[in-house]
């Protein structure tokens, strides 16, 4: 062992010091930035204090059900398992609902490393393999994209995780056939864990299949072929029969209908409206027909999608617009990076076509599901394209750092490696710089904050001799309620729900300004909007103890929580 | 085999020339404001000897519209004004001209670069002339210097003289026989690149960088003598001198800083304020002013326009957002060209000759000008480097159809494969440009019109027939420069226009009265008394409220034969 460490020691030390940046930029005030939850993280946190108070949902529905109803969303069950696991270790906390993904980020920079190995080529040497996999490592390890996302609670960034194992026991079916049990397994995981994953792994398997298909076929012959055609299938099919439970799931079809409800390429009609319209302005001739086929405008469109998520200018400069995807001043990717991806794509072109093709090809597939929705570029969505993208730029930093070992010694080689280091340090001080420091406060109403904070101040006030009325800004106000309020869990399923949403519980009443009238004998607190306190105090001439008033920070639009006395 | 490829380059070559000639004068539908404004000044100048506003024969930029256009275009123009008369089509022929020679440029500086991409010597003329063919199809065929030849776009014409600067350029740096005193084709891209300054305002970026990259390839060059050397670079340092002589006078004037100062994002005081905002944000602190300080934001800034370059959309599927600049129905490129862009790069990258480094160095600059300044990615700021980005695609192509035809060892195949690829290539070549062409021709026109202000010959026509009376003609200002559009469809003598200079009155340098037209902005500027009125479609119900006394005289209609323009007079109320 001691033989190996010394023999490896650089390797060893860099090992050391990457795993360390990697747990730091993931872990450092875990659980505190981003500085709250979102609907989504906090529907999950009310499960979970549900599931770890009683082993139901908070619909009281059992914990091994395979699409939780949550608020209405329906969600898949994977990541809420693991939740339960680190809560009923570390007790309820924004922390534990979040420790999945980041040690799902972390398993990640893992599976990196080892995929990496994998994709190079045979005659490759050990050692090259092992810097092959620490520079993709390292590009994982500090890849905005995943730092931010490991410290959310979304399930696409476990599922990536998830999905990027699956493609490492593909590899591994290289040796060993049986392997395909476990990438299936990893798959159908994946998939269970986040929607879309349903349709990137198929196209990813195919694509590895075709890619690699020498390293199964020795000799071309048709007979071969047909085999080898027939053994691959039927991982494909294990893997399709493994999704038949979900299929057959409660809530399926509604988890289907809300899942497509996002206006998409698919559900839009404009391409239809705009073949019609440049047919008869052009005569709908038949060269009309052809050249303005709706099918040809709607691949249009999805290739202008799909170009919005390549930008080179939103992965290495910007990210995504929305501040709970990133953090609008850094890109997927260090800005640095890009002149090894550059370098990655040009040297796979020359050196290792069947890397370069499978990770291209496994990127593109990953930015499918993030395509078709009509917002895009968009970081969650696309996703399963964080390793694929980080192969092709830690090969960019390998083939550098291999050019350094292997080039005369010289001034200007190490100048230019210096400066390089330098810039790099500036770029990751900067961005840590901006995310804890800046980004908190930027991103503190895509976080809900505000509604953290007016739940906090309604149950302060509650005095428990009448009713709480709350004229929802949102109708997701309640999750707060449920999440922050001081319930175990144990009661959530016995209060009356309506399409998944509980509006009424615990004297606390979400509703309009009627419900406000209909309850006006029996007031404890209310609150809303100015407008709609101000209307009821002047009809109902009520008196009030304290006022409150709370403001949505990027909008500066007031929410005014009244006692009456 | 080289019959075969000589045919059909020909053929190719008709192809060019027709489609940037093809119904030159409607298609675009109508003048652009520039294009007419560049017409009138021309025959201001071939009429008078100076331009509208009455300055002798300038020679840095012409003021125009206050936005001091760059001066070679009005001249190019001169010689089809006195040949065709004041016209669309003289107009637009420099342009469509330059277009041509761009094509024939691209094809011959593909054929002075090929030698260093072929493997087989022996074939080396029938290759030569395979991959000039391929150059000449991606040029000939291609969406983006289709359409900007098409209308009167001083950059296309700066575009073709650094085309052929370049050629000549990487010419000089070849033993030729005829270099043996003086080598005269760096001093013609001295020239052409020094000229195509006085064209269009990004080529004064772009044209002194090629510049300085083709005369550093000249000095270290081995195949002159020290002699031709220093003659040659006295002869073009003389000859850059006398040309640069009208530059260095403008320096600091408006001539030449004007432009940039409009559109450039130094000028965008958002950038300032999302600087102060993220400051504040992180209290102001020591490492934030660094962070977020302007320059950073600046710089980001450059980069975005920049990569916006590179956008697939921008490249493959619709081009420029500007529809005078795209169809918005093709990229620059077709879709069937990201596949070359690729091999081409990666194969430029892989050689590294110094051409091609020369063309790829082009195509870097040439996305300068459009970086630093608003509405990127910009079709037009970058059309510069067009012809760098097509040699890169023709190169693609080629390694293309060199791997295709060493499918084979056998000779006799390799040349069939050969031509089912030409074949095939062609084939595509011609299917993506269908769908082009049939759009540009048959909907473009009809869902951009108004793009092309069409609608003015039109109005200034019928107003020339309805106007008999010396009473007030009111046209409105709302489809934009509507005296520069009535002198030039009513050819209106510029020794008048001159003479109006000093006494009109005047908004950015366009005319806002002249005679007894007033080109009113609101309907309330329209006084109460007889006169004729030119109202557009969006300010008919206004006016019609306001005045009952009108009669309706006349109506344009638009390309789509929809109402465009009314003409009412208004009867004395007195």
């Amino acid at each position: 062992m001691l033989k190996i460490l010394t023999k490896y020691k650089y390797l060893v030390l860099a090992t050391f010091v990457l795993s360390s940046i990697a747990i730091g930029l993931r872990l450092y005030k875990f659980g505190e930035i981003p500085t709250s939850l979102y609907w989504d993280e906090m529907a999950m946190y009310v499960d979970l204090k549900a599931l770890v108070a009683t082993g139901n949902d908070m619909h009281g529905r059992p914990w091994y059900q395979l699409i939780f109803p949550s608020y209405g969303d329906y969600k898949l069950p994977v990541y809420l398992w693991f939740a339960t696991v680190t809560a009923k270790i570390l007790g309820v906390s924004f922390f534990s609902l979040r420790l999945p993904s980041a040690i799902g980020g972390l398993a990640t920079i893992v599976v990196t490393f080892f995929i990496a190995q994998q994709l190079a080529k045979k005659e490759t040497t050990n050692r090259n393999k092992i810097y092959l996999g620490l520079t993709t490592a390292m590009t994982v390890a500090f890849s905005v994209w995943s730092i931010t996302f490991s410290r959310t609670a979304f399930e696409g960034h476990l599922a990536q995780m998830f999905l990027g194992l699956a493609v490492l026991m593909l590899f591994f079916t290289r040796k060993k056939y049986r392997f395909h049990l476990l990438s299936i397994f990893f798959a159908a995981l994946a998939t269970y864990t986040y929607f879309s994953v349903r349709f990137v792994w198929p196209l990813i398997y195919i694509l590895f299949s075709v890619v690699f298909a020498t390293d199964f076929l020795q000799q071309f012959s048709l007979k071969k072929v047909v085999t080898y055609v027939f053994y691959a299938t039927v991982p494909l099919l294990i893997y399709i029969i493994s999704l038949i439970p979900m299929y057959q799931a409660d809530f399926y079809s509604e988890m289907n209908t809300y899942r497509y409800s996002t206006n998409s390429i698919l559900n839009s009609d404009l391409h239809i409206q705009q073949s019609s319209e440049f047919r008869v302005i052009a005569g709908d001739t038949l060269l009309d027909k052809i050249a303005f086929h709706r099918y040809l405008i709607q691949g249009r469109e999805l290739l202008k999608n799909i170009s919005d998520n390549l930008d080179p200018y939103y992965v290495f400069f910007s990210g995504d617009v929305n501040l709970r995807h990133g953090t609008q001043y850094f890109g997927l990717f260090l800005p640095l990076w890009l002149i090894f991806f550059l370098i990655g794509i040009y040297n796979l072109f020359y050196k290792n076509w069947r890397y370069l093709v499978f990770t291209l090809g496994w990127w593109l597939a990953a930015l499918l599901p993030a395509s078709f929705p009509q917002e895009t570029p968009h970081a969650l969505r696309s996703l399963n394209g964080l390793i694929p993208l980080s192969l092709l730029i830690g090969y960019g930093i390998y083939q550098v750092t291999r050019y350094y070992q292997l080039s005369k010694e010289s001034i200007v080689k190490y100048a230019v490696a210096s400066i390089f280091v330098l810039l790099l340090m500036i770029e990751t001080l900067f961005f840590n710089y901006h995310y804890f420091a800046v980004y908190p406060d930027l991103s503190k109403s895509s976080w809900h904050t505000e509604y953290a904070e007016w739940s906090r101040e309604i149950m302060a006030m509650r005095t428990g001799k009448g009713k709480t009325i709350i004229v929802t800004p949102e109708d997701k106000f309640y999750l707060w309620f449920m999440g922050l309020g001081y319930y175990n869990g144990s009661e959530f399923h016995t209060w009356p729900s309506e399409n998944f949403k509980f509006l009424e519980f615990d004297n606390i009443i979400f509703g309009d300004i009627y419900a406000i009238y209909r309850n006006a004998a029996d007031l404890d607190v209310i609150a809303g909007r100015p407008r709609i306190i101000n209307e009821v105090q002047e009809n109902m001439n009520l008196e009030f103890s304290e006022v409150r008033t709370m403001y949505i920070r990027d909008t500066g639009e007031e929410f005014i929580i009244a006692k009456i006395k | 085999m080289r019959k075969f490829i000589s045919i059909l380059t020909i053929i190719v070559f008709i192809a060019a020339v027709a489609t940037r000639l093809y119904a030159l004068d409607t298609l675009p539908p109508s003048l652009y404001w520039e294009e007419a404004a560049l017409g009138y000044d021309a025959y201001s100048i071939a009429t008078t000897g100076r331009d509208h506003h009455g300055n002798v024969l300038p020679l840095v930029a012409f003021e125009s519209f206050g936005d001091w256009k760059p001066s070679g275009y009005f001249y190019a123009i001169v010689p089809f004004i006195w040949l065709l008369d004041l016209t669309p089509l003289s107009v637009r022929l420099p342009s469509a001209i330059a277009g041509i020679f761009i094509c024939l440029g691209c094809f011959y500086l593909f054929r002075l670069l090929i030698p260093a991409f072929i493997t087989d010597e022996k074939r080396e003329k029938q290759i030569t002339q395979i991959a000039g063919y391929l150059m000449l199809v991606v040029a000939a065929f291609s969406p983006w210097a289709v359409i900007f030849s098409r209308a009167g776009w001083e950059a296309n014409v700066a575009t073709a003289f650094i085309t052929w600067a370049v050629y000549f350029g990487l010419r000089s740096l070849e033993n030729k026989k005829y270099y043996q005193k003086i080598n005269f084709d760096f001093i013609l891209t001295t020239v052409l690149l020094i000229t195509s300054m006085y064209i269009y305002h990004s080529a004064r970026i772009v044209a002194p960088f090629m510049g300085f990259i083709l005369f550093s390839l000249f000095i270290c060059s081995v195949t002159h003598t020290k002699i031709v050397k220093i003659k040659t670079l006295c002869f073009s340092s003389i000859v850059c001198f006398i040309l640069a002589i009208p530059f260095i006078q403008t320096i600091g004037t408006p001539a030449l800083s004007q432009r940039f100062a409009e559109t450039s994002i130094f000028s965008d005081i958002t950038i300032i304020e999302e600087s102060n905002r993220l400051k504040n944000l992180a209290n102001n602190s020591f490492i934030s002013k660094f962070i977020y300080h302007r320059y950073i934001l600046f710089g980001r800034e450059i980069i975005q326009n920049y990569l916006s370059h590179f956008n697939v959309e921008y490249l493959f599927i619709s081009s420029d957002s500007n529809p005078r600049h795209s169809t918005q129905y093709t990229g620059i490129l077709y879709p069937l060209d990201a596949l070359a862009l690729i091999l081409g790069l990666l194969l430029a990258f892989k050689r590294k000759n110094e051409q091609i480094i020369v063309i790829l160095l082009w195509l870097a600059v040439s996305i300068l000008p459009a970086a630093l300044t608003k509405a990127a990615p910009h079709a037009l700021r970058t059309l510069l480097g067009m012809p760098a980005l097509l040699i890169v695609v023709s190169l693609g192509w080629y390694s293309l159809w060199q791997w295709f035809t060493q499918l084979t060892k056998n000779k006799n195949n390799q040349e069939l494969l050969s031509k089912v690829f030409l074949l095939a290539f062609t084939l595509l070549a011609l299917i993506q440009f269908s769908i082009f062409w049939r759009f540009y021709t048959a909907v473009y026109p009809k869902l951009y019109a108004s793009e092309w202000q069409y609608g003015y010959q039109e109005l200034y026509t019928s107003l020339n027939n309805i106007v008999t009376k010396d009473i007030p003609v009111y046209v409105s200002r709302e489809y934009g420069r509507p005296a520069m559009y009535y002198w030039f469809f009513t050819k209106t003598s510029a020794l008048t226009v001159q003479a109006e200079e000093d006494i009109s009155k005047k908004d950015q340098g366009e005319f806002l009265r002249f005679k007894q037209y007033i080109f009113y902005r609101d309907i309330s500027e329209i006084e109460d008394r007889e006169a004729y009125i030119a109202v557009p479609v969006d300010q008919q119900t206004e006016l019609t409220q306001r005045n009952p006394n009108l009669e309706l005289i006349a109506e344009i209609p638009d390309i789509n034969n929809e109402p465009l323009w009314f003409i009412y007079y208004v009867k004395n109320t007195n």
